[in-house]
């Protein structure tokens, strides 16, 4: 009995409204997104495979240990290129090698490192966080271990064409609250049918939170409020820009309305 | 939608990993892996980086899974983990995001910088209401709704009766639906917005 419309009754999303699917949608991953992170993990066994040399090289000059990882190494790297990723362990048995080897050593590893990735290296912390003694990570490759997450944390990579919506929205949530507690005092108002004060409320929010998380709400809301006010012209107006502003806007269908009811019913 | 064992054909020596049955794994996986990374609590921002990682490791360690348990099973092992190694260092973390423009010339179509602010809105917005629910709640939320596991794989999976989910899950949906009218303004289960 696994079936979830005989356990549950309901199937994902049944019976949400057309807005809350919409939310949920929101935060599937995209196309774009999962295109991305496959190539980034491509791009990840890629610069593995450049590092084995460096690896390789600062190894044999270190110690016997490292020199074991630098043979581990050019033995996974002969076994094909997208296979190379378990090399990661290795260059971080190297990073841990580190402090033997000389700190000329460490800079002709970082810059080739560095010239092959657009991602920051490992910092030191991070090296720090790996298994005690050099040769467990290459130990780790043989024997099998019963937690499948032993290694090391993994360098991040900053998920690249992110960062710009990311601070958008990192920005935006922080003052969430209070566009929150603004727009509901312009609904208080305006379902009341306190028109002015609504509009009151409704420009505090623009001036506090020009682009706050809740514009399309405020824009939305500020349309209602043209109508309601009769001011037909302006309210087309608004919503024809909301439109070209928002086109994938959940509001959406208001919009329309807006602008239909705008043109026919008056 | 989850895959009930390994694709690869046979027993793999740890020397190659095939690459086609790597895309297999990460097609088939990638949304609800997605998914339970913001069910342990891993920062929006932080999503896509910790899914890289989950890949990783599973990429790696693959030739130490036996078939024993599931193939899903074994990579919510490794989401735990790396979900659990996030939550620890978010603070200094945050500290070092540095931006790799260099990757966008890859892409084969531009989100404008409009289109993908207004995308990361309405998750964020998602994201605050989640956030809102109880954490029991929002745990069956997700796996039912986003992740679209089974009543069964949920009871399983947290231990509990399947009444037990069966009630979270209602209670979850009311708050989700309140959340969301709190935010909007409307009442719960309207289909469109009237102002």
């Amino acid at each position: 009995m696994s079936d979830p419309e005989r356990l549950l009754q309901i199937k994902p999303t049944d019976g949400l409204s057309s807005l809350e699917q919409e939310l949920l949608r929101s935060l599937e991953p995209t196309p774009g997104q999962k295109d991305e992170l496959w190539r980034s993990l491509a791009a990840r066994s890629a610069l593995v495979a450049s590092t084995v040399t460096a690896t390789s090289v600062l190894a044999n000059s270190a110690n016997a240990a490292a020199g074991a990882a630098g043979a581990s190494a050019a033995k996974t790297a002969s076994a094909g290129l997208f296979s190379t990723v378990s090399a990661k362990v290795i260059t971080v048995a190297a990073l841990v090698a580190l402090p033997v080897v000389g700190a000329g050593s460490y800079l002709a590893f970082n810059q080739e490192e560095a010239a092959s990735r657009p991602t920051r290296v490992p910092e030191p912390a991070e090296a720090d966080a790996a298994p005690a003694g050099v040769e467990e990570p290459v130990k780790e490759e043989k024997v099998k271990s019963p937690d499948p997450v032993s290694a090391p944390p993994i360098p991040r990579t900053t998920a690249p064409g992110r960062a710009r919506p990311a601070e958008v929205a990192r920005s935006a949530s922080s003052s969430l609250a209070e566009e929150d507690r603004l727009l509901r005092r312009a609904r208080t108002e305006f379902k009341q049918g306190n028109l002015e004060a609504a509009l009151g409320a409704l420009k505090t929010l623009e001036t506090r939170h020009p682009d706050g998380i809740l514009a399309q709400e405020r824009e939305v809301l500020r349309i209602a409020i043209l109508k309601e006010q009769g001011q037909k012209k302006q309210a087309e107006e608004r919503a024809q820009s909301f439109r070209e502003r928002y086109p994938d806007s959940p509001y959406e269908a208001d919009g329309r309305a807006t602008n239909k009811s705008g043109a026919s019913d008056r | 939608m989850q895959s009930n064992s390994s694709p690869l054909k046979e027993p793999i020596d740890g020397s190659a990993i095939d690459e086609a049955a790597f895309r297999q794994i990460y097609e088939e996986n990638v949304r609800w892996v997605w998914h339970a990374l913001r069910r342990f609590s891993v920062a929006e921002k932080d999503v896509m980086d910790a899914a890289q990682n989950v890949f990783l490791v599973v990429h790696r360690k693959l030739p130490e899974f036996e078939g024993r348990s599931r193939l899903r099973t074994w990579i919510l092992q490794i989401v735990r983990r790396v979900a659990s190694d996030y939550r620890r260092s978010a603070p200094v973390r945050r500290e070092v995001v540095t931006e790799t423009p260099a990757f966008d010339e890859q892409r084969s179509r531009h989100p404008t910088a409009e289109e993908e602010a207004a995308h990361a809105q309405r998750v964020d917005h998602a994201r605050v209401i989640l956030d809102r629910l109880p954490e029991a709640q929002r745990t069956v939320f997700i796996m039912f709704e986003l992740e679209q596991m089974s009543g069964q794989e949920i009871a399983d999976e947290l231990g509990v009766p399947v009444g037990t989910v069966r009630s979270r899950l209602r209670l979850a949906r009311h708050t989700f639906q309140q959340e969301v009218a709190a935010l909007t303004g409307q009442q719960p289960k309207l289909e469109v917005i009237h102002v």
